[in-house]
């Protein structure tokens, strides 16, 4: 974990290998879950779009690879054409995914779940104008009776029965990831959605053991990290996203995140996955530069844990920076990796870092790309 | 065909339709066929969807699967692709719907049969101690040697000749079925229609051999059952060896009867590839090929397909508008870059389309 032993060594800090439990990756950065809106539609199965997606970017050299943010019930879906892992169809057609990645490729997969809470039923990303019909809506859940935004649903306030639910969904799920052979597991606890809408003051305002305090909201999740930790193999980690701030004044702030990853650590945690807001619909503010990196750089020093950094990665120089710099220990690159599958291969060309090819594309590494086209 | 639509528009040369019969690619970007070696018993699997589903996905307007054997000894190596078999149809289906379901490409399957470069083994096993072989039955049209470690293939008999056209048949028709927009002919590399066409590998006495028009009748034959049997609105394209890189080999004006001659048949156009007939090794400079794709378009007046170290969107771009070739064909490119064309489209400044679910991608500062 220490970036200072990487020195010695003419690997640049990405390519260094990194160990959690007894899941090596082979380097340092990770494909960001990413909804794809591309499971069957009427039940949540993935289907062979997944399998080009994450395949061909398991292959493009990332050390780990996620899902989408898979669901643990129907009811937890964001939009129609969430991916799920609530059937056994969904464990059997994500086995075929795992498989895939295991076999061909040199990467680890894992698997985010989570629900979407308050956030469900909303249209997916490319028809965002067009609000689902009532046929198409389902009943949603939330922490209180508070709107994610203006044209939201009005969530139900759970009951004690209903968060039971919750958790035993998230324990089914992580049973089914692990019999679909998923390399690590991720809770989704940020953006709004139902973990990180109890965790969050903006939407939980409880009056009873969930709500209150920053211990009582944090209640659920650690509720949910013991049930899945207690049924997840010993040998594989377990990864949480959170909001480490809302970009709310009344909101959590850094200080907030920095207790929020303490308490997941004391809990056992592996490593916390850093990423902010989107806790209403208040959009948290679009800069270029790695405005979470410093979240992250905060939170694993102060909470002494290995972290995450996503947003806005976009070359391996500041890749190799956050590394050597210790401000994270993995880089979750997406939009990177929707503009390029072999997002890493390339950047590994760029350093001049030898990358094995896959045996089936030999040629590869004596194609001379126009040296404008990556950068 | 000769037209040329890049002329009077502000789209990038590259980046303009091209219609051969009833199918329209999108732009002039071709991945090459690839021999991936990942196929079980011939059927392909989750492996090609993959490598052709991501390529498809970035922005090829055609991707053309790798040589599919229309025979088992007829497989350059065990895991060769097959489309001997009815087994094989669902299997190939099923990387066809994906590319048609969630890309705006066309997709082809190359039709062929190693002929005495059948069971040379897995590339990367080649040379290797790993290298095995399976004591497929190899043929050729005469007992030569394709060099002088390989083994020597039999004579084929004259009832395997008459078989041949029906093989191609049967191949042709589960290749409809299974929904493939184009296919290519195999003719080139010294494979079997290869070794039948050069007179490096066919010594035959018959009417198969001798002179060129001879050379070139079982080829041309199993063109005719291809043509026969597959969909009049589709196209049907020939990859061939321009020259043999090797003296007593084709030069380029023989590659031109030969274009001439296929044309004649119905062929839609050539993909002109060289060399590998024997063990001579072609020069693999940048865009090599390039000047044999241009000869034919011209001299037997038909559309090209360019293909060897092209490399950049600038490369394309004159070749597609000085008229050297219709379509580029890019393999190394794809090995390098699923996405290699939107990549070139982004460098170039074209506004070329996402996918709904990669909307974002487009969007991604590739830049500091």
């Amino acid at each position: 974990m220490s970036p200072e032993s990487d020195a010695a060594t003419e690997t640049p800090p990405m390519f260094t290998p990194f160990k959690l439990r007894e899941m090596t990756l082979s380097n340092r950065v990770v494909m960001s879950p990413m909804c794809m809106y591309s499971a069957d539609d009427l039940d949540g199965t993935p289907t062979d779009f997944h399998i080009v997606h994450l395949g061909s970017r398991a292959m493009g050299g990332a050390g780990l690879v996620f899902t989408e943010m898979t669901q643990i019930s129907r009811e937890a879906r964001i939009s129609p054409g969430d991916a799920g892992m609530y059937e056994d169809r969904h464990m059997e057609a994500w086995k075929k995914v795992v498989d895939f990645v295991h076999t061909r490729t040199d990467a680890k997969i894992g698997m985010q779940i989570g629900h979407a809470g308050r956030k469900a039923c909303e249209p997916i990303a490319w028809k965002r104008h067009t609000p689902l019909t009532d046929d198409e809506k389902w009943e949603i859940v939330g922490p209180s009776a508070i709107k994610f935004g203006p044209d939201s649903e009005m969530p139900k306030e759970m009951n004690q029965s209903d968060i039971a639910k919750v958790v035993d969904d998230f324990v089914s799920a992580a049973k089914r990831a692990d019999q679909a052979g998923f390399d690590i597991i991720e809770i989704h606890a940020g953006h709004g959605y139902l973990l990180s809408s109890f965790m969050s003051p903006l939407s939980n305002q409880r009056t009873d053991a969930y709500g209150g305090s920053l211990e009582n909201r944090m209640k659920l999740s650690l509720e949910v990290y013991h049930a899945v930790r207690a049924v997840w193999p010993d040998e594989k980690p377990i990864s949480a996203r959170i909001s480490a701030i809302d970009w709310n004044d009344d909101g959590n702030q850094i200080e907030d995140g920095v207790e929020i990853a303490k308490m997941f650590k004391a809990a056992g945690l592996d490593i916390i996955d850093v990423s902010s807001g989107n806790v209403t619909s208040e959009r948290r503010p679009v800069t270029p530069g790695l405005f979470q990196t410093p979240f992250s750089e905060q939170i694993r020093r102060e909470a002494d844990m290995s972290t995450m950094t996503v947003g806005n990665l976009a070359v391996a120089e500041q890749i190799n920076g956050v590394i050597a710099e210790g401000r994270a220990d993995l880089c979750c690159v997406g939009k990177g990796h929707l503009f390029d599958p072999y997002f890493v291969r390339h950047a590994a060309r760029e350093l001049g870092y030898d990358l094995k090819w896959p045996n089936q594309y030999p040629a590869a590494g004596a194609f001379n790309p126009n040296p404008e086209i990556m950068r | 065909m000769a037209t040329n639509p890049a002329a009077k528009t502000e789209i990038p040369p590259m980046f303009t339709p091209y219609k051969l019969r009833g199918v329209e690619m999108i732009n002039r970007v071709v991945m090459s066929p690839l021999c991936m070696y990942s196929a079980e018993d011939g059927v392909v699997g989750d492996w090609h969807v993959v490598h052709l589903g991501s390529r498809a996905m970035g922005g090829a307007g055609l991707v053309i699967a790798e040589m599919s054997a229309v025979h088992p000894d007829g497989r350059i190596s065990i895991r060769d692709a097959g489309i001997w078999d009815d087994k094989h149809t669902e299997p190939w289906k099923r990387v066809v719907d994906f590319v048609h379901e969630n890309t705006d490409s066309k997709i082809g399957i190359q039709l062929g049969h190693a002929g005495r470069k059948a069971d040379t083994g897995l590339s990367w096993q080649r040379g290797t101690d790993a290298q095995m072989e399976y004591g497929f039955d190899i043929v050729a049209p005469t007992a030569i040697p394709v060099s002088e470690r390989a083994r020597t293939p039999r004579v084929i008999t004259d009832e395997e000749i008459v078989a041949l056209p029906g093989l191609y048949k049967r191949a042709t028709e589960r290749a409809e079925e299974a929904g493939f927009d184009v296919l290519n002919f195999h003719c080139a590399h010294g494979y079997l229609m290869s070794s039948f066409i050069s007179p490096l590998s066919n010594h035959r006495n018959d009417e198969l051999g001798g002179p060129l028009e001879n050379r070139m009748r079982l080829p041309l034959k199993i063109f005719a059952e291809v043509r026969k049997a597959w969909p009049e609105d589709r196209p049907i394209v020939v990859r061939i060896s321009a020259v043999d890189w090797e003296e007593g080999g084709h030069e380029i004006e023989d590659a031109v009867e030969i274009a001439k001659m296929f044309k004649a048949a119905g062929a839609d156009a050539m993909d002109v590839s060289s060399g590998m007939v024997t063990n001579k090794r072609p020069p693999d400079t940048t865009m090599f090929q390039v000047p044999f794709a241009e000869r034919i378009r011209a001299d037997a007046d038909m559309a090209t397909m360019a293909v060897g170290n092209i490399e950049t969107g600038e490369q394309m771009n004159d070749i597609i508008s000085n008229g050297r070739a219709d379509f580029c064909v890019v393999g190394r490119g794809h090995m390098y870059d699923p996405y290699l064309t939107r990549h070139i489209a982004r460098e170039i400044g074209y506004d070329y389309p996402w996918p709904n679910e990669y909307g974002r991608g487009g969007g991604f500062r590739s830049k500091l």
